[in-house]
């Protein structure tokens, strides 16, 4: 069976996590991440056999992030960094972050930021939901923006990640649907699998073989004194 | 196979034909929606089977996954099964139909 993965969900309150999970198995999702932010959540880690990960969103604008990605990566399951512009991408690949997300998609995302991603480990995250609410003049701009991005990221070797964003049940979509979704830019149908299907399994096979001590690719921490 | 998974009321199947074909246009243009050459084949109470030009499949695939209203109401539609021909397309709605019987009893 094939296994497929949503790494961003971020439901607003406690009733909406229920929804998305159920939505997301009935979809046919054997994997979620889910950023929940402040809501008292009773560790959910798996749902009717749903396996869920816990997801912190960072603002790259804070101060002391690396201490605050440190302390976040031991309680969760994945640290992602918010980021606006070239400035933030640079402090987060530098405070070690491997997941990197655009606050809404850029309108004129820039070949500079890929290059600093793709000399990287990290990952790209578009957040697929914004296209759903957009009206079709708004539309059009954020295609050529997604062409853009894709091209970019093909140039500069950035592994991109699809992920729905949904806020609620209704703003998700099946797996291959939401693949389906950069369609319209212009993007192939291969290159949209990659970064709907593939590159999610890399990133959630990497999380999952970071037990204990993980630090980072083949850095472990086996003793202290 | 197109199937709501999730929605605030009830919708016929029926509405969600002229809603794909304008999610189409909208994102493909009228060349596009002429590619796809879509006709219904068997609509249902929260389904409908489509006929379309297999070279357009994926882009069809988007246009209902662009779809998120239906006269006003919140809907969440899935292409659920995908064949060649109606033969395949039924043993495979079985086995569907058999595999979410048995995931969700209720």
């Amino acid at each position: 069976m094939k296994r497929y993965v949503d790494l961003h969900v971020k439901p607003s309150d406690e009733k909406t996590i229920h929804d998305i999970l159920e939505t997301a198995l009935k979809l046919g999702y054997s994997t979620v991440g889910l950023a929940a932010g402040e809501i008292p959540r009773r560790s959910i880690e798996e749902y009717s056999g749903l396996k869920v990960l816990k997801r912190i969103d960072a603002d790259a604008k804070l101060d002391g992030l690396r201490e605050y990605r440190m302390k976040l990566s031991e309680r969760c399951d994945l640290v992602s960094a918010i980021c606006r512009d070239s400035s933030d991408i640079r402090r987060a690949l530098k405070f070690g972050f491997n997941l990197l997300c655009f606050k809404g998609l850029p309108q004129t995302p820039r070949i500079t930021d890929f290059s600093l991603i793709g000399a990287s480990e990290a990952y790209l995250e578009l957040d697929v939901y914004d296209l759903l609410s957009f009206e079709r003049d708004e539309r059009v701009a954020i295609f050529r923006a997604i062409a853009r991005i894709f091209r970019y990221a093909s140039r500069k070797k950035v592994k991109l990640i699809i992920a729905s964003g949904a806020t609620d049940a209704y703003k998700l979509r099946a797996p291959l649907d939401l693949a389906s979704m950069v369609l319209p830019a212009g993007i192939t149908w291969g290159e949209a699998l990659t970064a709907t299907i593939h590159n999610p399994l890399l990133l959630l096979s990497r999380v999952i073989g970071k037990g204990r001590g993980y630090i980072s690719e083949g850095v472990r921490t086996v003793g202290r004194w | 196979m197109i199937e709501i998974v999730k929605s605030n009321t009830f919708i016929d199947g029926k509405r969600m034909l002229p809603v794909l074909r304008d999610s189409l246009a909208e994102l493909y243009g009228e060349h596009g929606l002429s590619l796809a050459d879509i006709h219904p084949i068997e609509y249902g109470d929260s389904y409908v089977i489509v006929s379309c030009d297999h070279r357009m499949l994926q882009q069809v695939r988007s246009a209902v996954a662009y779809i998120s209203r239906i006269d006003g109401a919140e809907v969440l539609l899935q292409v659920s099964i995908v064949s060649g021909t109606l033969r395949r397309l039924r043993a495979k709605m079985e086995g569907h139909n058999v595999y979410l019987s048995r995931k969700y009893p209720n």
